[in-house]
């Protein structure tokens, strides 16, 4: 697979502060890729360095095998065939849904440009609005009409600024969907910056996770689940809780939960460890399984959320079916998939 | 003691009742001078009409659209290029020059127009030093007339491009940063992108300025009567006054409402628009670094409107009042400044209190018929003095000619003017011009107050003069202190007003600055200027520090 864009030892500055720092990462043609990051952690940098709106201090960019983006070169924004869909929409107030979209089209004859934008309007289903003007839509609506236009000039890579985040949560998730098995179905190479991790795993073949403006694990939404490389990855990507424990030279946790595998666990003294324990690796056990006070219960539907309170005070989520009902102040006998977890070691104190 | 809601209810009702009903005939009695020069067409033209129509009609009317077109030309681009540099663009003095460029605001036309004959016209400063240094004589060498249509257009454009300007700017600089990146991204290059996507976004602010610039410009009197152009405003002035035609300077008045009306109408139509063009949610405009070249030029560029709209005839007007300070009667001055200051006191206050009236019972009841009352008032600061002044001397004038009739009757003796040439009727005059300044500035102060505001003070207990007096005014305070300083700058530079109204030998610095510069005593009547322009310039202040706020 060609790589449709990479970038290489890219860094960014914001009149002295370092925005990005030293950020490689490739996407090959087709897939989605997502720059996931808290607020602040430079991933809306990235996105407007690749588009040509900021200059890269460091490093270059590579559209296609082709230099977009060095120190000392940077191609206009308008030469770059990167579409780019904003975070508030930028429609244009004054054009129509018909006129936003094909307004870039600025090379194509008008009899093409009409097929393109009847094409488009076809893609989002909004055949009926297009001489609606942007005020008249909903923000779904006008999502759907940002994306068209970004569309239209058939570029070779899509941009998508937190693409959802000025919508409710219910149509959010639905449009992540629709979107997504949109630009697969025509094989369109995207890449989209958000701080939502659902949104994230709902959209991505791969997510690049920054920190501070570095790269901190990239990998599929499956692999930063269930093998995060660091605390920060730990904590930021999905449920879950980082434990604090001591563990002996040979694996064995000292509170009695039992082993970890050598491959979670290589010291050759003991030491204090961080553990990461997803809601999904507890699991209700009658007859084998520790006893831990309920400290709260959350109804999820089809499962309850206990928090549970180790012997310490930590405290610990558990993912029951909803038919182990019980109340808060009882004990919840559970057993742990040691083997999934992720282990840190924790600084020597 | 026991309140039952019910009774509470029904009392306010019925106060209610009547200070809607008060309200209604505040606007109706206000409404009146237009309705009756509407009414005025509806009379008999008489054969001074037929003379008008044959002789002077057409030209006021081609120059009075010349002059329209030519200021039109001229503030769009003054207004629009230094909106555009100053919004978007970075170089050193930005800041100052964008706060300079609304200086000329604060000169009025007339003056800028006298004071530039002063500089310009053949026995002027410039020509006669062009003489004296080359030796010429009058005629040997072309200059332009600035006693001309030209002049005047000059003059009006050079005062009145701050109105595009300042609406300009503010769209210009609230325009979203991520709209005009993605006109980029689509393809489209610095400048195509300029044209296809910001100066259309920018396009209703534009023409909502443009319109109150051509509003001032068809209200001016002083400017094309002091370059001898004939215009409607003039053309009103000589039927009326030297022809003695009030029903034909009525008719007059009629046509050039028509004008008018289509500004205000032009006006209404683009801000509904700027609603939706102007997107502040994500604004962050990110300046254009100038380098050295285009950062001289721009500044070059952005001077040449403040040079030649304020520092240039201001610096004149200092010195002809400074050389001719010993000449002038102080007591004179001092008494024209306190009639003037007086006056203009007098005026927004009363303007105040009626416009904290009209937008209180507005408020309490947001009725269709207070949505109309408003409007209708607020037509009055876009119909020309001139009309206005008209509007009133007829109905005034009847009255008077009636009581005295029948004072002659009864009494055997006549009673003089009663209505006419009072300060009453001019502070009515001013007040049926002017109300709309103070009514727009309360208004969207009290836009400002939430109204559960009111809800929970009258749900206390609150009487509505209550409300009004420990809720809505302590919270309107820096409202009511703008509203009563623009209403007194305008007013104290008002002149066709004035001019037709004014109590006999009341005279004000607007007044006393005419007449000098009309008996070309030009530099006596630069201390009066010097002073309009002064206090001229406190609003402009206001405004600046309002729009430098809010910008970066």
């Amino acid at each position: 697979m060609s790589e449709q864009l990479s970038l290489n030892r890219v860094s960014i500055k914001y009149s002295n502060t370092a925005a990005v720092t030293n950020v490689s990462f490739a996407l090959p043609k087709g897939e989605i890729g997502c720059l996931l990051g808290p607020s602040g952690c430079g991933k809306t940098s990235l996105l407007r360095a690749i588009a040509g709106f900021e200059p890269i201090l460091d490093g270059e960019i590579k559209l296609k095998g082709n230099i977009i983006s060095t120190p000392s070169f940077r191609q206009p924004p308008e030469q770059r065939s990167v579409g780019m869909v904003f975070q508030d929409f930028a429609l244009f107030p004054h054009l129509t849904v018909q006129q936003n979209i094909g307004f870039g089209l600025t090379q194509a004859t008008k009899e093409q440009t009409a097929i393109r934008i009847t094409e488009m309007l076809d893609l989002i289903s909004l055949q009926s609005l297009a001489q609606r003007y942007p005020h008249e839509l909903s923000g779904g609506q006008q999502q759907r009409v940002a994306l068209a236009r970004a569309l239209a000039p058939d570029p070779e890579i899509l941009l998508l600024d937190e693409p959802f985040s000025n919508l409710d949560s219910v149509r959010r998730s639905k449009l992540a969907a629709e979107v997504r098995s949109l630009l697969k179905r025509r094989r369109i190479t995207a890449l989209m910056v958000t701080h939502d991790q659902d949104e994230a795993f709902a959209m991505s073949d791969q997510i690049v996770l920054l920190d501070q403006g570095s790269v901190a694990q990239i990998g599929s939404p499956r692999d930063l689940y269930h093998y995060p490389v660091s605390i920060f990855a730990a904590d930021f990507i999905g449920a879950g809780k980082l434990i604090n424990l001591e563990v002996d030279a040979a694996g064995n946790l000292l509170n009695g939960w039992g082993k970890l595998s050598s491959k979670q666990w290589s010291g050759k003294n003991g030491g204090r460890i961080k553990l990461l324990i997803r809601p999904d690796l507890v699991i209700f056990d009658k007859k084998k399984g520790h006893p831990l006070f309920i400290v709260e219960k959350l109804f999820q539907g089809a499962n309850y959320l206990y928090h549970l309170a180790m012997a310490d005070g930590q405290i610990l989520s558990c993912l029951a079916p909803n038919e182990i009902d019980h109340a808060i102040g009882d004990e919840l006998p559970v057993r742990f998939k040691l083997d999934q977890a992720a282990v840190f070691k924790t600084e020597s104190t | 003691m026991e309140i039952t809601p019910t009774t509470v209810s029904a009392a306010h009702s019925s106060r209610w009742l009547t200070l809607r009903n008060m309200a209604t005939c505040l606007t109706a009695i206000l409404a009146m001078p237009l309705f009756l020069i509407m009414a005025s067409l509806a009379q008999p033209f008489s054969n001074t009409w037929q003379h008008l129509s044959d002789t002077l009609l057409t030209e006021y009317i081609i120059n009075t659209s010349l002059l329209v077109f030519g200021v039109g030309i001229g503030t769009l681009g003054l207004g629009v290029s230094s909106a555009w540099l100053s919004a978007l663009c970075e170089f050193p003095g930005r800041r100052l020059l964008s706060w300079a460029l609304l200086l000329p605001m604060a000169m009025p036309a007339y003056i800028i127009a006298y004071t530039y004959s002063g500089i310009f016209d053949s026995f002027g400063i410039l020509q006669t030093l062009i003489r004296s240094t080359f030796g010429l004589e009058y005629g040997d060498y072309y200059f332009p007339q600035i006693r001309s249509l030209g002049g005047a257009i000059c003059m009006l454009s050079l005062v009145l491009y701050p109105y595009v300007y300042l609406l300009a700017r503010v769209a210009f600089a609230g325009q979203s940063l991520t709209t005009l990146e993605s006109s980029r991204n689509l393809g489209r290059g610095p400048w195509n992108s300029f044209f296809c996507v910001s100066l259309p976004l920018a396009r209703p602010a534009i023409i909502a300025g443009l319109s109150l610039a051509l509003m001032e410009t068809l209200a001016d009197y002083g400017a094309v009567s002091y370059f001898g152009v004939n215009t409607f405003t003039t053309g009103i002035f000589r039927t009326w006054q030297g022809l003695g035609e009030l029903l034909t300077a009525a008719q007059l008045c009629a046509f050039l409402l028509v004008f008018v009306l289509s500004l205000i109408f032009l006006e209404r139509e683009s801000r509904n628009k700027l609603r939706y063009y102007q997107n502040f949610a994500h604004a962050k405009t990110k300046l254009i670094p100038l380098k050295k070249w285009h950062a001289a030029s721009a500044i070059v560029f952005l001077s040449f409107p403040i040079i030649m709209g304020f520092l240039l005839p201001a610096t004149q007007l200092l010195l002809w009042a400074i050389n001719y300070w010993q000449k002038v009667e102080k007591a004179d001055f001092f008494h024209l400044l306190l009639n003037s200051i007086t006056l203009a006191i007098a005026a927004s206050v009363i303007c105040l209190v009626f416009a904290l009236f009209l937008s209180f019972v507005k408020r309490r009841f947001g009725g269709n018929r207070e949505l109309v009352q408003t409007e209708v008032v607020k037509l009055g600061y876009a119909v020309p003095g001139t009309v206005i002044a008209v509007g009133i001397m007829l109905p005034a004038g009847w009255l008077d000619q009636k009581i005295n009739e029948l004072s002659v009757l009864w009494i055997d003796n006549s009673l003089g003017l009663i209505f006419s040439g009072t300060l009453g009727i001019l502070l009515f005059a001013y007040l049926a011009r002017f109300l709309s300044i103070s009514l727009q500035v309360i208004e969207s102060g009290m836009s400002t107050i939430k109204p559960h505001l009111d809800e929970s003070a009258l749900s206390l207990g609150a009487s509505p003069s209550h409300l009004l007096s420990r809720i809505h005014l302590p919270i309107l305070r820096p409202s009511l202190f703008t509203a009563l300083l623009l209403v007194f700058v305008e007013v104290l530079k008002e002149l066709p007003i004035t001019l037709i109204l004014r109590p006999f030998n009341f005279n004000t610095l607007a007044i006393r600055t005419y007449e000098l510069a009309s008996e070309e005593q030009l530099m006596d009547a630069a201390l009066p200027a010097l002073s309009i322009v002064a206090i001229g310039l406190v609003p402009v202040l206001l405004i600046t520090r309002i729009i430098i706020q809010d910008k970066n």
